[in-house]
């Protein structure tokens, strides 16, 4: 008989998940199921039929965390349909928005969340609560650095959760001089809860290490939009790295050709894959495949490639991975703003039959859109692949290597052990109402 | 004596939780000084269960699985109060427009048909099973508090969470979004009617005038009032996402029969 043990909800995730551990009448592990459970909405199959225009708005609402990145590869997937090139200037207001959307989310998982797995003890008594009683200073950096991204959302987006000015050819609100006055403000005070957040990071960082000696991880492909000396998320070229750290440049259109979504049984989220690659090789996107790839040089990054010498596989370096893109993210705002923006954000344009595909870096990764549209700009095909579609083999397959490592200490595993493989999954940060929308339908094909 | 709270998210997209933290950005403090206690937040601490009654319980996101309900009703047998939170859970939110299809044909067509020569099944070992329409909590449990919006704007929710808190009811303003947008309206409604609709991709709405005067669909006057008509400011169309206006102002079903013919004229929408 097959004995299990079922992780049920994973907690400090987004969404719904679970954890199956099977194991034989030996008690040996027989295998692991990262188990999404939130359902499909039918996002793919409800946009089709809606106007190019009106998706960047619907599409944000596919997810609560990280609804600037959905709306903004919407744009830019309707726009490359369209043959449309926004304005310069609202470029630039997209590229504001996103870094800083990318600040109020690490904010809230590493800091509020995930940094109680090395800050508190006992296990299993993590979270806000738990992270509240012990060190409430980094709690309120945490805020203020969620404070200072929904600020950005609120004033480039027009509301700072599922934002609405995005429009194919723009966007439809430029920044004000008070609008910039408040953002400079308020990244001085940011600025300032990031040291907060690093000296912190420096503290825990044999916690954090430790946790990743502790087990060996898998080793993957890493899938990210290219990175130079500066963090871009909005446009850059999608980049597949092998496990030798060699990378290869991929076009939009190709990887979306070649992109397969088979059906896993126990799962409501398929496993995607590129075609071409070897069937099971695994391919992780996030914050460690970014700085994988990366050409960043803080004293942040110098400092994770002593802990984490890259190229890096353990999932646990996601999280000081995270840290280091909060600090350049400001960074980047900051340039940013004193760069200037314009006030040129919107085009007039002209819908026209074709498939565009928009890809940027969300928090947690690669996020897909792709559209198709017919001559007047009615949506008739909709595919969207997430961070966490992309990452779930990657969990299940860590989770397990972590499982297995703690048996041979412990053939009965503890709640404390069950609670180091929730923090591996923990680590890639999963999305689930994300990952629930991910595979792609065709309108009038029943 | 703290008021002790749980929050549950059903299907939703986790933004009413993030609402509810901009909402509360002084929760460190509410939590020190012993006004609130969290007894379980899957999203925000690792407590599995609830285990003990609670004052609040507050719920995200709507019904579209069996376990949702289970846990719903569970929940809500051990919450004094119940309030349901945002779009989806109180009625149906952007996860109905899913509605419009069998949910079978729905899942067929996502797992199966758009994958051909994968074998794809829809997945089912041991996972929750569906209803057939996604809906709000309402008809499951009884609600005691309720706010719209996609997902409720963070003022308007700290003053229904505080009012809460104090033990008071949340009150709701009986305006129309029109009533806080700074846009100027020139035009009578049913006039405007005759104007052709525009795309928002077709025109840039000067930032002083009403936007449907300018051709544009804005639901601003058919929307209850309490964001501050955020969209409208930021030169976007109100989506109508704080629901239907507790009273309508008197010009608001013509305005209503002027979108019908608008919505008509459009592509897409016929």
């Amino acid at each position: 008989m097959t004995n299990q043990i079922m992780i049920t909800p994973i907690t400090r995730i987004e969404g719904h998940a679970e954890l199956k551990l099977l194991f034989d009448d030996r008690n040996a592990l027989e295998g692991t199921q990262f188990k999404i459970t939130g359902p499909v909405r039918g996002f793919e199959l409800f946009l089709c039929g809606k106007l190019g225009e009106e998706v960047p708005t619907l599409a944000t609402r596919i997810c609560g965390f990280c609804y600037s990145q959905h709306m903004l590869a919407a744009v830019k997937a309707v726009e490359d349909a369209w043959g449309v090139t926004p304005p310069e200037d609202a470029v630039k207001l997209r590229r504001l928005m996103m870094q800083a959307s990318d600040v109020q989310d690490h904010a809230l998982h590493y800091v509020l969340l995930a940094c109680s797995d090395f800050l508190c003890t006992p296990y299993n008594k993590g979270g806000i609560v738990a992270m509240i009683e012990r060190d409430r200073e980094l709690v309120e950096a945490g805020f203020k650095l969620r404070e200072f991204g929904q600020a950005v959302n609120r004033l480039v987006g027009g509301r700072q959760i599922h934002p609405v000015t995005a429009v194919p050819g723009g966007m439809t609100k430029a920044l004000t001089k008070e609008d910039t006055e408040t953002i400079c403000k308020m990244l001085k005070t940011s600025q300032q809860a990031m040291e907060i957040v690093k000296d912190r990071t420096y503290k825990v960082i044999d916690e954090t290490k430790k946790a990743a000696d502790s087990f060996k991880d898998i080793d993957t492909n890493h899938l990210f939009l290219e990175q130079g000396k500066d963090v871009e998320f909005y446009d850059a070229p999608l980049t597949l790295m092998d496990k030798k750290g060699k990378k290869t440049k991929l076009d939009n259109h190709d990887f979306s050709e070649r992109l397969r979504k088979p059906s896993v049984d126990y799962s409501f989220v398929a496993h995607p894959y590129l075609e071409g690659m070897s069937p099971g090789e695994l391919m992780r996107v996030g914050p460690l495949s970014r700085i994988n790839g990366s050409k960043w040089s803080s004293d942040l990054v110098r400092s994770f490639d002593k802990v984490f010498p890259r190229p890096q596989q353990n999932s646990f370096a996601n999280h000081f991975a995270r840290v280091i893109e909060m600090e350049e993210n400001l960074r980047i705002v900051e340039e940013i703003l004193n760069d200037g923006i314009g006030t040129h954000v919107r085009d007039i344009v002209e819908p026209r039959a074709g498939t565009g595909v928009g890809i940027v870096e969300a928090p947690r990764g690669i996020l897909y859109h792709c559209y198709t549209t017919n001559n007047v700009g009615v949506v008739t095909h909709a595919s969207i692949v997430t961070p966490t579609a992309f990452n779930q083999h990657s969990i299940e397959k860590s989770a397990e290597a972590m499982a297995r490592r703690l048996m041979e200490k412990r053939p009965n595993l503890s709640e404390e052990d069950l609670n180091r493989v929730e923090m591996v999954i923990r680590a890639y940060d999963p999305c689930v109402s994300c990952a629930l929308r991910m595979v792609q339908t065709k309108r009038g094909e029943m | 004596m703290p008021v002790k709270i749980a929050t549950l998210q059903l299907t939703g997209c986790a933004g009413c939780h993030l609402s509810l933290l901009d909402a509360l950005y002084d929760l460190p403090e509410l939590v020190d000084k012993n006004v609130v206690q969290i007894l379980y937040s899957h999203m925000l601490m690792d407590a599995k269960d609830l285990e003990e009654n609670v004052d609040l319980l507050i719920v995200e996101g709507g019904i579209l699985k069996t376990d949702e309900e289970e846990i719903l009703i569970k929940f809500a047998s051990k919450a004094a109060k119940v309030f349901a939170l945002g779009g989806c859970a109180c009625h149906r939110g952007i996860a109905a427009q899913g509605n419009f299809i069998p949910r079978m044909d729905l899942l067929e067509q996502y797992y199966v048909k758009l994958n051909p020569g994968l074998n794809n099944k829809i997945p089912t070992d041991d996972l929750p099973e569906y209803f057939e329409f996604f809906h709000g909590i309402d008809g499951t449990v009884e609600v005691d508090y309720s706010l719209l919006g996609c997902p409720p704007d963070p003022t308007e929710l700290r003053d229904a969470v505080l009012a809460i808190l104090s033990g008071k009811e949340p009150s709701m303003p009986a305006k129309i979004i029109c009533d806080e947008c700074p846009r100027k309206r020139n035009k009578d409604p049913e006039l405007a009617s005759l104007d052709p609709a525009k795309r928002l991709i077709s025109v840039i709405p000067d930032e002083d005038n009403c936007l449907v005067d300018q051709g544009l669909i804005c639901m601003g006057h058919a929307t209850r009032a309490g964001c501050g008509a955020k969209c409208p400011r930021a030169g976007a169309p109100c989506e109508g996402c704080l629901g239907p206006a507790i009273k309508w102002r008197a010009v608001a079903p013509n305005d209503l029969a002027a979108y019908v013919k608008r919505l008509a004229s459009q592509p897409g929408n016929i």
